[in-house]
């Protein structure tokens, strides 16, 4: 497991993202509040799942970050978080640009944001796994302890 | 606010739950690969790091033994041919040797053939077999 410095400083927005998701989430359910947009724009089941996917996908892309076992196993966990992730947010830039318009700009902006760079940062995961895929048959070592 | 006449409509319910159902679908298909490809994957970091480098070192390993054994027949190779040398170098200077003392006695004051028959004859049997074989 590469040091938490090493690991977190590469990808600052992302672990702040992931971070903060299961907070939201988490506050949602305490507080039992919902964004009105939320309320408003989104079938009952959906929102319920919307609001549990926030804790999960940031809990899981936490995990996914920070995976003590194989370097692969860990991206994978994280490309499942930031693919849902990417939904989630996209789904709250939907609802709030439907429900608010022209006044959730900023909030859809930031939000888009969000979903866009959990999808690049997924593709880019898919990269990584079919490099480290095809380490082996060029007869190239990952290197052991950098990134394990 | 505007809210409740703006937020009903069906598409965006619908894109809503589309976006949902394809990031939990895609989330799940994910997971569920990375469950199932996680021994290849495994095989690919730790695994494929010794493979990978048992493959690269198992040549280098075998030429190193093929050098080895060069090197060593080499060596005995040189070892026989200083050998040889050695042995030729002690023929050349016994002939000499021989060829000196005949001069002399050929050129001596009183030389007569007999005489030089008579040594030749004695060298023949005696002195050059003083330092082992000859070839």
């Amino acid at each position: 497991m590469g040091n938490f410095y090493k690991r977190t400083t590469h990808r600052v927005y992302e672990f702040a993202v992931l971070v903060t998701a299961p907070v939201c989430g988490v506050l949602l359910v305490a507080l039992n509040v919902r964004p009105q947009s939320v309320e408003l724009a989104m079938p009952y089941a959906i929102k319920i799942s919307w609001e549990f996917g926030l804790i999960v996908v940031g809990v899981a892309g936490l995990l996914g970050m920070f995976w003590p076992g194989q370097l692969g196993t860990g991206l994978g966990i994280e490309l499942a978080a930031v693919l849902m992730l990417g939904a989630i947010a996209a789904m709250y830039v939907v609802a709030v640009l439907a429900v608010a318009g022209g006044q959730a700009v900023v909030a859809a902006s930031f939000v888009s944001a969000v979903a866009a760079g959990s999808w690049l940062r997924s593709a880019e995961i898919v990269r990584s796994l079919r490099m480290l895929m095809r380490l082996p048959e060029a007869g190239v070592c990952p290197s052991p302890e950098g990134e394990t | 606010m505007t809210a409740q006449a703006s937020g009903s409509p069906y598409w965006v319910q619908l894109l809503i739950s589309a976006l949902g159902l394809f990031g939990g679908a895609s989330g799940l298909g994910v997971l569920a690969t990375v469950a199932m490809q996680r021994r290849k994957l495994k095989a690919d970091t730790a695994g494929a790091l010794t493979d990978a480098a048992l493959a690269l070192v198992q040549p280098l390993r075998s030429r190193v033994t093929e050098l080895e054994t060069e090197a060593l027949s080499v060596r005995e190779q040189l070892t026989a041919s200083q050998r040889e040398l050695r042995e030729l170098r002690t023929t050349v200077w016994d002939l000499t040797r021989t060829l000196q003392r005949w001069r002399e006695a050929i050129f001596a004051p009183g030389a007569t053939v007999r005489r030089i028959q008579a040594l030749v004859m004695e060298e023949d049997r005696g002195p050059h077999r003083q330092r082992g074989h000859v070839q």
